[in-house]
């Protein structure tokens, strides 16, 4: 099928644009169109054909790519701020402690979890302290084995994918926790990249498949988390790109089954990277339709985990 | 709270090939609004023109929905630097007439001979597009000042845009638009005077 017309194709439709009575089609028809449409595709749906991959996997898929980005640093980049107060070995040495934690937490390891349950920063804490006078290598090194152990136990996890732990607080599946890991891995590489003037490289679309879904997911929990009095409203949701969907996103549980009152397009990476970061230029949304007062809300939950 | 317009407003002037690749990227994304939008700007046309092929008021209901449904399912195919979404819809819609009209002139004769035969010796836009109607089309693009009349080739029978027209010819797409709508103008009066459709 090519787009172009034969001039069978252009009498006929210049004919029909030239009716000077054309017959309008039932009213009907346009829902007729809609359900056979959704039958051959469900809404929602990307396009696409996708080879869906575990959490795990995709937390492994992101730190490969972390390491393909740290062997190509020099001496110097190691030193650049890469977030904040952070050098770029400070953000590895965080994601040394992350992995320890998550082991921890997933029951991988004899290190007990601490109680009270710290946060996010607390609990890599440790490991930055740790390795704050380490050489980059070494750094480098306790990272990649601590994701190796990670990965290493693919059945153990495969096989409790559904159990849910405690994670800086949150209630989550094992499946949602690699998730997050996976999400975080692939942040702080952006960051790291950045940091060394790198180019940023999106995630293939099984990985962004995975980010995305849960990004949407949670965002009815930063709803809550970001404001004492949640706007009423459902917003659809429309990531385009490889790896993106739709989605409708309800502020409230009351709101379930509630025709959007606004339609927010942008593309997939840049909501995964608003997700992770939080500072989404209003630019990058492509289009917005319908009640614009509940985009802010709407992107200020949506980075309600944002680091 | 009002807030002020940091994105894209509602309505905001946008071009075709703009608004063609944004409904596309949207319907890719599983957007049911965004199908939504595009039977609403393309449905009525869609509809006349598989109508005038398959001469069914059944038929054409059938294909315009499969016509919509297959761009739905399809919608990667769709390439913005080849031509516009209104072309492309219109183009799986006159093929799916053309093949509904073949398979009912296919049963057509099954049922007369009583045996399955091919039908390749069908014409099939001449089923309900008639030569009569093609005359006047042809003497109604005939009558038309030479510039009227390239773009309308342009638009029409190579299934270019507003801006590609536009391009092609080296003027704004704005005059693009006003030559193409004072064309059709012009072709629907000519064929009027020619007398009505049969």
């Amino acid at each position: 099928m090519t787009n172009e017309v034969d001039s069978e194709l252009a009498a006929a439709l210049l004919a029909a644009l030239l009716d000077d009575d054309p017959e309008a089609p039932p009213v009907e028809l346009r829902s007729a169109m809609l359900d056979r449409a959704q039958r051959r595709r469900p809404s929602g749906s990307w396009c696409g054909t996708l080879d869906p991959i575990s959490p795990l996997e995709a937390f492994r898929r992101a730190s490969a790519h972390l390491g393909d980005v740290l062997a190509v640093l020099g001496d110097d980049d190691w030193t650049r701020s890469a977030r904040g107060d952070w050098t770029v070995k400070d953000l590895v040495a965080h994601l040394v402690g992350a992995d320890e934690y998550t082991g921890a937490v997933l029951g991988l390891w004899a290190s007990p979890v601490p109680d009270p349950r710290p946060t996010h920063a607390e609990a890599t804490a440790p490991a930055m302290t740790r390795l704050a006078a380490a050489a980059p290598a070494t750094v480098a090194a306790e990272w990649r084995r601590g994701v190796a152990d990670l990965v290493a136990r693919r059945a153990d996890l495969t096989a409790r994918l559904d159990d849910v732990v405690d994670l800086y607080g949150a209630q989550l599946p094992i499946s949602d926790v690699l998730t997050v890991r996976a999400f975080e891995v692939w942040a702080h590489s952006e960051e790291i990249a950045a940091a060394a003037g790198l180019g940023l490289d999106a995630p293939e679309p099984e990985r962004l498949a995975l980010m995305s879904e849960l990004a949407v997911r949670l965002l009815p929990f930063g709803l809550q988390l970001t404001h004492e009095q949640v706007p009423p409203g459902c917003a659809r949701l429309v990531l385009t790109g490889a790896g993106g969907g739709s989605w409708d996103v309800p502020f409230t549980p009351e709101l379930a089954s509630a025709a959007p009152d606004v339609v927010v397009v942008l593309d997939v990476v840049e909501f995964c990277r608003h997700a992770a970061h939080g500072h989404l230029h209003a630019e990058r949304i492509d289009e917005v339709e319908g009640d614009r007062t509940l985009v802010p809300p709407l992107l200020t939950g949506a980075a309600a985990f944002a680091e | 709270m009002t807030q002020a317009a940091p994105w894209p407003t509602d309505g905001a002037p946008c071009n075709e090939r703009d608004l063609d690749a944004r409904l596309a990227a949207r319907i890719a994304a599983g957007d049911d609004l965004a199908l939504g939008a595009l039977y609403d700007r393309y449905g009525r046309l869609v509809y006349c023109l598989v109508r005038r092929v398959t001469g069914s008021a059944s038929g054409a209901e059938d294909v315009t929905q499969d016509a919509f449904a297959s761009l739905w399912e399809q919608i990667e195919r769709f390439d913005t630097s080849r031509g516009s979404l209104k072309a492309y819809v219109c183009t799986i819609a006159y093929r799916r007439a053309v093949d509904w009209v073949r398979r009912e002139a296919s049963s057509a004769r099954r049922a007369q001979a009583g045996a399955a035969r091919a039908a390749d010796t069908v014409d099939p836009p001449d089923a309900a597009l008639t030569a009569h109607d093609l005359d006047r089309l042809r003497r109604a693009l005939g009558e038309l000042p030479g510039e009227q009349r390239e773009a309308v080739v342009l638009a029409y029978y190579h299934g270019l845009t507003y801006r590609q027209v536009a391009e092609r010819l080296g003027i704004p797409e704005g005059t693009a638009k006003s030559r193409l709508r004072l064309a059709l103008a012009r072709m629907r009066t000519t064929m009027t005077q020619g007398g009505r459709r049969p």
